[in-house]
């Protein structure tokens, strides 16, 4: 019985060891609260949809094979629910049975895997009926194949089967077996014969096989006995007993696993609907190969903002087409980080399937998505925050492939802006040059201003302008009257970061101060 | 001719069951414990106790045990054992057990183990090709055996009991305090499968097993003997024919085969005690038999009893060596207390034994004589019950050994006449000594008294060896020459200040 919602060939691991550094990229984006909306403050759910949230898929076909998927979820709103609260029953089914503990004999744990298997069988009708239902609404790849699965091993005649099953392993006429001779008289090679699904009495009862036949019936009052006929029974009993409780165990897999591919579904259902309640932008995004560095977005948001302002939140429109680097500079506070973020959420949204807040976004896959964030404390203190950014960022580069998307804000700033421009100008070019694509927030106008030269003077050079990555140069946007819109817009590194402003409101002039013999004058601003 | 791996002709007498009085003395018997440990089911101690009187009877249990060493001999050899233990264990069963369809099935089953054991051994012999007349005898009888009449038929009947038995298939339904018993449907499914391939369409990997371990006790208790009576009445030509074979083959193990699992027993522990001596470095050989007259010699031979001890407790252990032309007939050995000289004339007593058993001794080579008596004399507690006192005790002792001994004899006297003045015990040992020197046998003598050692050219002198500057430490090593007591204590003296001089200086003071 086949999953497969979440890749069309295979099944998810449930235990798979998440990409290097995610901690940082969950910290960095904002996922944590992202998550919780997803699973509608439900623990379990949240840890089941994590995982595959967090683990990118790497090609346009996978993005659009979920996406399909998605689509119908979307349609028929309840229904992701319904399969993750259907599986999650079918998984928590042993906690239920009334038959607590494993005992030492086969008759145990046979009844308590019949008890187990009876719950489960009620699950196995829910999930055909929910087949019967929502198959024919379904036009994704994913979800008619899963259906048409269901229906296919999950016929009328098959749940009866069970039904007859779970009758016969009552054992309402004995446990009956065959056995040859061991090599000192006893019986060997005990194979359990089917029982009958009627209770009969001994007279009743009917048998296959020669008519004839000796009966042994136990003296009153033999305990020996009765306990060496139970032991008899065992024997056959064990057999079975084995193969039911694998069986409740694989079943009981299945459903995990269905509750796994569910969870994230699940979640990004209930994401879509809190953005729609809250009138805010959302698209299935278009995923492109990566070597095309396609990126072209409007009304893009970051989406926790979102959540949280509704409608009111800043978008932004994002054209950076065959470009490599994606520069923000500019205004503290502008919405610099925010834009960043936003692209960094809407990226890892895109690439596991889910749809993207903004009103269109078309994007490359990257190979990895990865973060660089100046850190506000360096609790050990054992090295400088430089030193300890450039660690970072050394073992960041290990992890870094051709095709990879690294965010970095405000990397190299906590040092002199000419030491910082001058390495961050060798990490830049160096991730450039490797097919690295870069997303950078920084106050380093030297930086800035040097990569702005290099663009042109590259532009200059080749006479087809689309053939060769550029960088793309942005800032947050002013108005006239010095108000911030939090907008960032297409713009050269300005050599001031508007520190000026940020003075003036605060001081309330900017009068210099009267030169003194031993100070120096100030330039004006 | 007779059919042994350890007889080259039937022997005489059997074993009497009580060892040789120069046991104890000689520590054989602790060896003897230690070597068979873990057999004691053959009790092979009597092959231990009793020596062959021949050098050709010597050097045929020799060849056995060269040819036991050969790996492919050995390695068939112990499969044979263990088949035929597996044999008796279900020959026991056959004869304890209460039910007698039990007895019945544990024979045939005890005739199809034996069956096997002689195949194997016969064929993987046979194509071993054995060097030695013992094993070259046994092949031999097998091939015969084999081909004989009796069987030949108990193979055939037990393959057809076999054959019929395996036919029985029974069907058996426990429903309350009843259980029905009938033929088994050749075609009826396996409930238990039918199960697991209801459910496979689940599964995606391998799954815990929840199969329960169940006891089984080999003797069938009432229930289980009802319902194989039912299956004897639902089956009775079967059952019939396994009757007809116990009653027709109630004895089946061939004699000369029996003794040989016995007997090779001995050869294979003794093999193994070696192995353990060899862990210790020590060197292992096969003697040479020579004639009582002709020299005689011992190269780096150490105490077999010790050795055993030593992989133990680690003691540290010393060769020693002995060379005896053919006139030099008695060795007397002097030397201080815990120099190693009992340990050196057991060394020899018990070299002569195994000698005359046909076994390896642990030195790198040894010719000796197979004597026709071992006569022992070594120190012992009072005897308090027999009011004579010790000297007497001794006298009689010796007296009494002296009576059987001839020129083919080896005695070993240790500390005689120690319960009586020195002047006494001189006396007493010189005229015990010089009939012992009449007979012409062979003498080990150990004693303090060093006149002993300078009675005649037919007497050799072996001083045990202490280091020269550090009279304390004996090195366990013998060494010929002049008896010289004096030094010794000479030295002990000087070290502790104690001679004559030294007291002098240090009482003048």
């Amino acid at each position: 019985m086949k999953v497969h919602l979440l890749f069309a060939e295979r099944d998810p691991e449930l235990n798979l060891r998440l990409p290097p550094r995610t901690d940082d990229v969950i910290r960095d984006l904002g996922l944590t609260p992202l998550l919780d909306t997803m699973a509608g403050g439900d623990v379990d759910l949240r840890t089941q949809l994590a995982p595959t949230v967090l683990a990118p898929l790497g090609s346009p076909a996978e993005i659009i094979y979920r996406q399909d998927v998605l689509d119908d979820f979307l349609r028929m709103p309840e229904l992701a629910d319904a399969l993750y609260r259907l599986s999650l029953h079918a998984v928590d089914s042993p906690r239920r049975s009334r038959t607590w503990l494993f005992g030492k004999e086969p008759s145990s744990v046979l009844r308590r895997s019949r008890d187990i298997l009876a719950e489960l069988l009620i699950d196995l009708h829910e999930l055909r009926t929910l087949a019967d239902q929502h198959g024919p609404r379904c036009s994704s790849a994913g979800l008619r194949a899963f259906f048409a699965n269901i229906q296919t091993e999950l016929p009328d005649d098959y749940l009866t089967l069970v039904e007859d099953h779970l009758q016969r392993l009552q054992f309402p006429t004995g446990v009956t077996m065959t056995a040859q001779l061991g090599p000192g008289g006893q019986g060997s090679g005990y194979v359990l014969r089917k029982p009958e699904s009627i209770r009969r009495t001994w007279r009743q009862r009917v048998h296959l096989g020669d008519p004839d036949s000796y009966t042994y019936r136990l003296p009153d009052r033999d305990e020996a006995g009765a306990r060496a006929l139970m032991d008899l029974e065992a024997i056959g009993i064990n057999l079975v007993a084995d193969a039911l409780a694998q069986s409740v165990d694989h079943i009981r897999s299945f459903f995990a696993l269905l509750q796994f591919e569910t969870a994230f579904y699940s979640g990004c259902v209930r994401l879509d609907r809190e953005l729609e309640t809250r009138g805010l932008p959302r698209c299935r995004p278009t995923p492109r190969p990566v070597e095309e560095l396609a990126l072209t977005a409007h009304d893009l948001y970051e989406v926790n903002l979102g959540l949280h302002l509704g409608s009111q939140v800043v978008t932004n429109d994002l054209l950076a087409d065959g470009a490599d680097l994606i520069m923000i500079t500019g205004t503290n506070q502008g919405g610099k980080s925010t834009t960043l973020r936003a692209l960094g959420l809407a990226q890892l949204l895109m690439q596991s399937g889910a749809t993207v807040p903004a009103s269109d976004y078309r994007a490359s896959v990257a190979s990895a998505l990865l973060t660089h964030y100046r850190r506000e404390e360096d609790a050990s203190m054992a090295s400088g925050k430089f030193d300890e950014e450039l660690a970072r960022m050394s073992a960041l580069i290990e992890l870094l492939e051709p095709g990879a998307l690294v965010l970095l804000n405000e990397s190299f700033a906590a040092t002199n802006e000419r030491e910082g421009s001058m390495i961050a100008r060798h990490v830049v070019d160096g991730l450039r040059a490797a097919g690295v694509r870069v997303g950078y927030v920084t106050h380093l106008y030297e930086l800035a201003a040097g990569l702005q030269e290099l663009d042109l003077h590259q532009l200059e050079k080749s006479t087809d302008s689309g053939a060769r990555p550029h960088a793309v140069f942005l800032r947050p946007e002013r108005c006239a009257d010095t108000e911030r819109t939090f907008r960032v817009v297409p713009g050269e590194p300005l050599a001031t970061s508007f520190g000026p402003d940020l003075y003036r409101r605060v001081f309330g002039d900017d009068q210099p101060v009267p030169a003194q013999k031993s100070v120096p004058a100030l330039k004006g601003a | 001719m007779h059919v042994s791996v350890l007889y080259r002709d039937l022997p005489d007498a059997s074993p009497t069951g009580s060892p040789p009085d120069y046991f104890v003395d000689l520590n054989l018997d602790q060896l003897s414990t230690s070597v068979f440990a873990g057999r004691e089911e053959y009790d092979l101690s009597s092959y231990f106790q009793v020596r062959l009187r021949d050098a050709a009877a010597v050097t045929y249990r020799q060849d056995s045990l060269r040819d036991l060493e050969r790996p492919e001999i050995h390695q068939t050899v112990l499969r044979f054992a263990e088949r035929m233990r597996a044999l008796r264990s279900e020959l026991r069963s056959a004869a304890e057990l209460r039910y007698r369809l039990q007895r019945r099935m544990w024979w045939l089953t005890g005739a199809e183990s034996y069956l096997a054991a002689i195949d194997q051994l016969t064929n993987d012999l046979t194509e071993a090709g054995p060097d030695s007349a013992g094993f070259q005898r046994l092949t031999r009888y097998l091939a015969d055996y084999r081909g004989h009449a009796m069987f030949t038929a108990l193979r055939a009947d037990a393959e057809r009991a076999r054959r019929l038995l395996a036919q029985v298939s029974y069907r058996a339904q426990v429903f309350g305090d009843r259980v029905q018993v009938s033929r088994a449907v050749p075609s009826e499914p396996d409930y238990a499968a039918d199960v697991a391939a209801c459910f496979e369409r689940f599964r995606r990997s391998d799954t815990a097993s929840y199969r329960v371990k169940l006891s089984s006790y080999p003797q069938m208790n009432h229930v289980e003997e009802a319902i194989a009576d039912r299956v004897e009445l639902l089956f009775p030509t079967e059952f019939a024919t396994l009757a007809e074979f116990c009653g027709k083959h109630q004895t089946f193990i061939d004699e000369v085969i029996a003794r040989f699992d016995r007997e090779v027993q001995f050869l294979l522990a003794w093999l193994d005690f070696t192995d353990r001596l060899r862990e210790l470095s020590l060197p292992s050989c096969y003697p040479t038999v020579v004639g009582s007259a002709d020299p005689a010699h011992i190269q780096r031979g150490y105490d077999v009893a010790l050795a055993d001890r030593a992989s133990q407790d680690h003691r540290r252990l010393v060769g020693n060596d002995l060379r005896l032309t053919a006139g030099e007939r008695v060795v007397v050995i002097t030397g201080p207390n815990q120099g190693g000289k009992t340990t050196y004339a057991r060394m020899i007593g018990q070299f002569h034994h195994l000698v005359a058993l046909g076994l390896t001794v642990p030195a790198e080579s040894v010719a000796l004589p197979v004597p026709d008596l071992i006569g022992t004399h070594f120190e012992r507690g009072e005897n308090l019950h027999d009011l004579t006192g010790k000297l007497d005790d001794d006298l009689v002792r010796i007296h009494r050994l002296l009576e059987s001994t001839t020129v083919d004899s080896l005695l070993i006297l240790n500390e005689i006449f120690t319960s009586t003045t020195s002047a006494d015990a001189v006396w007493l040992s010189v005229r015990v000594l010089d009939r012992i020197r009449r007979f012409g046998c062979r003498a080990i003598c150990v004693t303090f008294l060093d006149e002993l050692a300078r009675r005649g050219d037919d007497t050799i002198s072996m001083v045990a060896e202490v280091e020269p500057d550090d009279p304390d430490y004996r090195t366990l090593r013998l060494v010929r020459r002049p008896a010289d007591g004096r030094a010794y204590a000479d030295a002990l003296a000087t070290r502790y200040g104690l001679t004559t001089e030294a007291l002098g200086r240090r009482l003048a003071r």
